[in-house]
């Protein structure tokens, strides 16, 4: 009967060894945007063509931004629109023509300042003095 | 007719009109009225009479002759004082009118005329510029003012707890602590810069934070850190005069309440609302579920696990420089979302925590203790306080917690604190006594939160982060 119960009890502690800890560690406890690791590259006219969604958003423009979406077209003329925070929160829309120059900036509209762009794959980076918002290529339904 | 016979009968035709001219100049001076008509008929008369005389001069009589010229110096005296008499007659109902010779012809007088009415325009206009003006002036003096009340009102209650600190302190014998004198100072600097100061925000911030710090430390061997003062010219992003300024550059710009002040267009291609955060103001903070997180960490016999999820909501009111001054938090997990890496150990704790009947974890806060803010960093530590909910049942728990503001102005919040499972009524696994989990269990936060509109209750999280 003992050897039973310890047998039984080996098995168990065995069959526990089996099963890791998966205690998160304290510094992995946040929600880490994997953004940090990507490595950045000159964009291209080409890469600018087609439809683009938020998924980052970060600086002083994170205040005031939920979301904003992106249409360049080929004949450079682009349309957007951009989920404000509110209240009541609310989206607006805008057309108007886009630039790349050739030091990589890109110029949204005649009033706007350039902003610095980026792209890695699928992501598109604009920043500027308000933020930095990620973009990711979306897809065409 | 024959040539002779034609010659006479023009013989007699030239005799006829020299008859009837003869006869045509018999001068009648009954006739010489002093008229129009009569001067006409006479002077026609007179021409005929001239050419009579001529015809007479031809023909022979010194008789004739000096009746013409008798004739002839009348009909000149005649003529001319007919003309004379005319004259008189009708110069007093002549009237002499200087006429434009064409309607198109320009009136000197209307450019004048035209200037006098853009004149009067720009009058009217001014006039209701000042109007506009003097109402938007009122109304700007009434905002600064109803503004002003409303700092007033804080920054004096902070000036009183630090004066009252201030004669606390000056009241223990010195020397008692090393770090009394250099919090005196740190005070005394406060104060200063307060009444220097009075409408600096971000001064009385500091003041009141150090204040709120000497509220919540018990004891002079547990100060509170007051870091760096920031020196009155810092405080231009919340003075009023400065803020304008600053705007075109990104700064943050006078806003009212839920409307935020349009300026100009981003790199984004949309004009963005100004975003005039300030750390010592009371604000709405509502918890990113995609970036937040929450979890436990347990020890068992045979291998520690954590349970962890993100399905949450929650929101966080306080002033962040005096974060013990009313601060109202709420967060709610749904226990459901708890994972653990392993499905049959997933399926236990959910029928331990009986999520069927108790779906959510609540805890909602109802103080706060600061150990340390810094008002400069944006960072403050110290003990949360609230009633958190387990299986339906409630009890005190105290969490301390770090929050900090990220580059994204959002509000990060860190923490943890043990407690056992059986105060909650959570049965404590155990496997046929072999491996058992133990009663405590260390739960965590992770939270991420951004600040909500004005005047409005929390959104849902979006997608973009």
């Amino acid at each position: 009967m003992r050897l039973g119960a310890l047998g039984l009890a080996g098995a168990l502690c065995g069959l526990g060894g089996c099963i890791p800890s998966n205690v998160v560690a304290v510094e992995d406890r946040r929600v880490v945007d994997d953004l940090g690791t990507v490595a950045w590259g000159p964009v291209a006219r080409d890469d600018l063509r087609g439809l683009f969604h938020a998924i980052h958003l970060d600086g002083p423009l994170a205040g005031v931004l939920r979301s904003i979406s992106y249409w360049f077209d080929a004949d450079g003329t682009f349309t957007a629109a951009a989920l404000f925070a509110g209240p009541p929160p609310s989206y607006r829309v805008l057309d108007g023509t886009w630039e790349l120059a050739a030091d990589g900036r890109l110029q949204l509209g005649a009033g706007a300042e350039p902003a610095d762009v980026a792209r890695s794959d699928d992501l598109l980076r604009l920043s500027g003095a308000d933020g930095i918002v990620v973009l990711q290529r979306g897809v065409e339904r | 007719m024959p040539p002779l016979a034609g010659a006479r009968a023009g013989a007699r035709g030239l005799g006829g009109w020299s008859r009837g001219a003869r006869r045509a100049c018999r001068i009648d001076t009954r006739d010489c009225r002093f008229d129009t008509r009569s001067a006409v008929r006479w002077a026609r008369r007179a021409v005929a009479a001239a050419g009579c005389g001529l015809v007479r001069r031809l023909l022979p009589g010194p008789a004739m002759a000096r009746l013409l010229q008798v004739a002839g110096v009348l009909a000149l005296l005649a003529f001319t004082g007919g003309g004379v008499a005319a004259w008189l007659l009708t110069s007093e109902q002549v009237r002499v009118t200087i006429a434009p010779d064409s309607a198109g012809a320009l009136d000197p007088d209307a450019p004048i005329a035209r200037l006098e009415e853009r004149v009067g325009v720009l009058e009217t206009d001014l006039r209701g510029l000042a109007a506009a003006l003097q109402s938007n002036l009122a109304a700007l003096d009434t905002s600064w003012q109803e503004r002003g009340d409303a700092r007033a009102a804080p920054i004096g209650a902070a000036l009183q707890r630090v004066e009252a600190v201030l004669a606390e302190l000056r009241a223990r014998p010195a020397g008692a602590d090393g770090a009394l004198g250099e919090r005196l100072a740190a005070i005394e600097r406060a104060v200063g810069a307060l009444r220097a100061q009075p409408g600096s925000a971000a001064v009385a911030a500091t003041a009141a934070a150090a204040g709120a710090a000497e509220e919540s430390a018990p004891a002079v061997s547990t100060p509170v850190a007051v870091e760096s003062p920031p020196p009155p010219a810092a405080d231009v992003a919340a003075a009023p005069a400065s803020t304008a300024v600053a705007e075109p550059t990104g700064g943050p710009a006078p806003q009212t309440a839920g409307e935020p002040a349009p300026r100009r267009a981003s790199f984004l291609a949309f004009q963005l609302p100004s975003d005039d955060f300030r750390f010592d103001e009371r604000r709405t903070w509502s918890v990113i579920a995609s970036l937040s997180r929450v979890g436990f960490d347990a020890r068992s016999t045979l291998h520690d696990f954590s349970g962890a999820t993100s399905k949450l909501s929650g929101e966080l009111t306080a002033d962040l420089a005096h974060p013990g001054e009313a601060p109202t938090a709420r967060i709610v997990v749904d226990a459901t979302g708890l994972t653990t890496g392993l499905d049959d150990r997933d399926d236990a704790m959910r029928e331990h925590l009986d999520t069927a009947a108790h779906r959510d974890i609540a805890w909602t806060m109802t103080g706060f203790a600061a150990r340390r803010i810094d008002v400069d960093a944006q960072r403050i530590e110290g003990d949360a306080t609230g009633a958190l909910t387990i299986r339906g049942v409630t009890r005190e728990l105290t969490m301390p917690v770090q929050m900090s503001i990220d580059g994204a102005r959002r509000l990060v919040i860190d923490g943890q604190a043990p407690l056992r499972l059986s105060d909650y009524g959570v049965p404590v696994p155990n496997k046929l006594g072999v491996i058992a989990m133990e009663d405590e269990v260390t739960i965590w936060i992770a939270l991420r939160a951004r600040p909500a509109p004005r005047g409005a209750a929390s959104a849902p999280p979006g997608g973009a982060r």
